[in-house]
């Protein structure tokens, strides 16, 4: 990962795609036409391909000890966020592209001061998606929200919005990396509905990651305040000054599951929460 | 990572873009996609059309479908590695002579079809131009394998090509042919498009064979009947001028037209081309047919 001064970061990307936005608006990943319900065998499928589409798994680990330059992924981060709000994109685009952002950097790095000109970006999209192996289908947690949704008691609160918005900006912090996109999806719903979702709602979901991704998730990206999400989301928008959402989130507390509660899990390379909120710290970029 | 000859070797040339390779003791059939044209200069990155469709086929894992193994890249050039069929395996099923000696053979083939639809359909992805070009079959095995979107043809047109007049309009759906153009394919569109394909099994010609749009809305309407807003609700509004629907024509008995059918038979042909788009069967619902017992 270069210095953050050599990513393309400037407020007014010289887009060199000749595409429409409308073409990648019309949101191909969740066609807009009248498909059945997910239903059982459709998301059982999708637990079978998800981990496939998550970065190596060293990645996190990588992360934290810096041999990835986590300051740089956030400026990107921040960055593809901006785009999203600019063309208002669909969250799942945003979704995709820090995916493939984060799966890319946990195979190569690039040299430093690596900087790419218009003649060569067809030469780096190829090479892109071949680390990617063209799989850039990626399961993300939105393939999950509208069926767990559906698990929800009747009576509760719910609300799609907050969920999606709680998803995305779990972009911004590294120790959501190591939970898969279906954990993640389960806590966003969690977190919306105020903890509603039962906890043993799908046998194939591990609910002690579902509690301990919710539990991050109400310290790093939901504060006490009612307004938060709304607070998210111009944060979103102005994405220059990230360092309010991990400050906050380093003042909260965190009650912590004992670390043998993730032994043997899928998500191994997950670990106790409190640990994560350290190292969420010294992300953060000070300015 | 190996280069594309360093992994693949024996290249034998099948047409101007195919190569039939080997690696180790496997085959596999390669296909050649230029990234480049004039419309398309290097600096325009790669068509997302082509990142969308291989994107797609690496995800898809299904007995009847072709398999997409590998992609290489060299210079301007994407080199798709696709499972191998070999001679067994015939385009033209439909005009296959054992197709007509064996009655059963056909119920098992429409059964692998709709399997397939209903796989694409849970995972959320159309086939929008589903036809008989498309599908291979081996008679010995009965195991048939459709080759998805630019498997079959050529790659190099974009999908938008493909999707407005362009090739035969045989097996459109009516709501797709009242768009004009500006299609907007959904899963039923798929649906009728296999019920065309059951029908031509039947018939042994295609079912309907309108040369342009309004030629073959009136093709459909004379088996199947004129919509009305009971039929098909919305439907006026949809088609906007009358004048497309012709005079109003009465549905014809499919059991006549289609004497070598049993009525379960019949009631799936009739559910699978019903014109309302909304009305007629998933594929989902199709497989699990009562005809299909046995299958």
């Amino acid at each position: 990962m270069p210095s953050s001064s050599t990513m393309p970061l400037s407020p007014d990307p010289p887009f060199l795609c000749t595409e429409d936005a409308s073409e990648v608006t019309s949101d191909h990943h969740h066609p807009p036409s009248p498909f059945p319900d997910s239903d059982e065998a459709a998301i059982a499928g999708l637990l079978d391909a998800e981990t496939h589409h998550m970065p190596e798994k060293d990645y996190l680990r990588r992360c934290r000890d810096r041999s990835v330059d986590v300051t740089a992924r956030l400026d990107a981060v921040n960055w593809i966020l901006k785009v999203h709000a600019f063309y208002e994109f669909s969250p799942v685009t945003a979704f995709l592209s820090v995916n493939y952002l984060d799966r890319f950097l946990s195979r190569c790095s690039l040299p430093p001061k690596f900087v790419f000109e218009p003649k060569t970006v067809q030469r780096m999209e190829l090479w892109v998606m071949s680390n990617l192996k063209w799989r850039l289908r990626s399961v993300t947690p939105f393939d999950y929200l509208h069926y767990f949704f559906t698990k929800l008691p009747s009576s509760s609160s719910q609300s799609i919005t907050t969920a999606s918005n709680l998803i995305l900006s779990t972009t911004r912090v590294i120790n959501f990396l190591g939970f898969a996109p279906s954990t993640v999806a389960a806590a966003a719903v969690q977190c919306s509905a105020n903890g509603q979702l039962p906890l043993s709602f799908h046998d194939r979901l591990n609910s002690e990651m579902v509690r301990c991704c919710h539990q991050l998730m109400e310290e790093y990206v939901v504060d006490t305040c009612p307004a938060s999400i709304k607070v998210r989301i111009t944060e979103a928008a102005a994405p220059s000054s990230p360092v309010g959402v991990l400050d906050a989130a380093t003042c909260g507390s965190c009650d912590t599951p004992s670390e043998r509660n993730f032994a043997g899990s899928a998500e191994e390379q997950a670990e106790p929460p409190n640990k994560r909120l350290r190292s969420s710290a010294s992300d953060a970029p000070r300015r | 990572m190996l280069t594309l000859r360093e992994k693949y070797y024996d290249f034998d040339q099948i047409s101007s873009k195919v190569f039939k390779c080997r690696r180790d003791d496997q085959f596999f059939t390669m296909k050649i996609v230029s990234i480049l044209n004039e419309e398309n200069q290097a600096n325009n990155g790669v068509p997302y059309w082509i990142i969308r469709e291989i994107s797609i086929l690496k995800e898809l894992d299904h007995i009847n479908i072709v398999r997409l193994i590998d992609v290489m890249t060299d210079g301007p050039d994407l080199f798709l590695v696709f499972e191998y069929l070999d001679n067994e395996f015939q385009a033209d099923f439909l005009k296959n002579p054992k197709m007509f000696m064996y009655p059963q053979m056909k119920k098992e083939f429409l059964y692998q079809i709709l399997n397939t639809v209903a796989y694409l359909h849970a995972r959320k992805i159309l086939l929008r131009d589903l036809r008989p070009e498309n599908i291979l079959v081996n008679v010995r095995t009965q195991v048939l394998k459709i080759a998805l979107f630019g498997a079959a043809r050529t790659f190099e047109a974009p999908l938008e090509a493909y999707s407005s007049s362009v090739g035969c309009l045989s097996y459109r759906s009516p709501e797709v042919l009242f768009q004009f153009g500006c299609e907007k394919y959904s899963t039923p569109n798929d649906v009728w498009a296999v019920g065309c394909i059951f029908g031509e099994m039947l018939l042994h010609r295609p079912l309907f064979s309108g040369p342009s749009d309004v030629e073959l809305l009136d093709e459909i309407f004379t088996l199947l009947g004129t919509p009305t807003e009971e039929t098909w609700p919305g439907v006026t509004s949809i088609c906007g001028t009358c004048a497309l629907m012709g005079p109003p024509q009465q549905p014809k008995d499919l059991a006549k037209e289609f004497p070598m059918l049993n009525p379960d038979g019949l009631d799936l042909l009739s559910k699978m081309l019903c014109l309302c788009p909304n009305y007629r069967i998933s594929a989902e619902d199709a497989v699990k047919h009562p005809y299909f017992k046995g299958v």
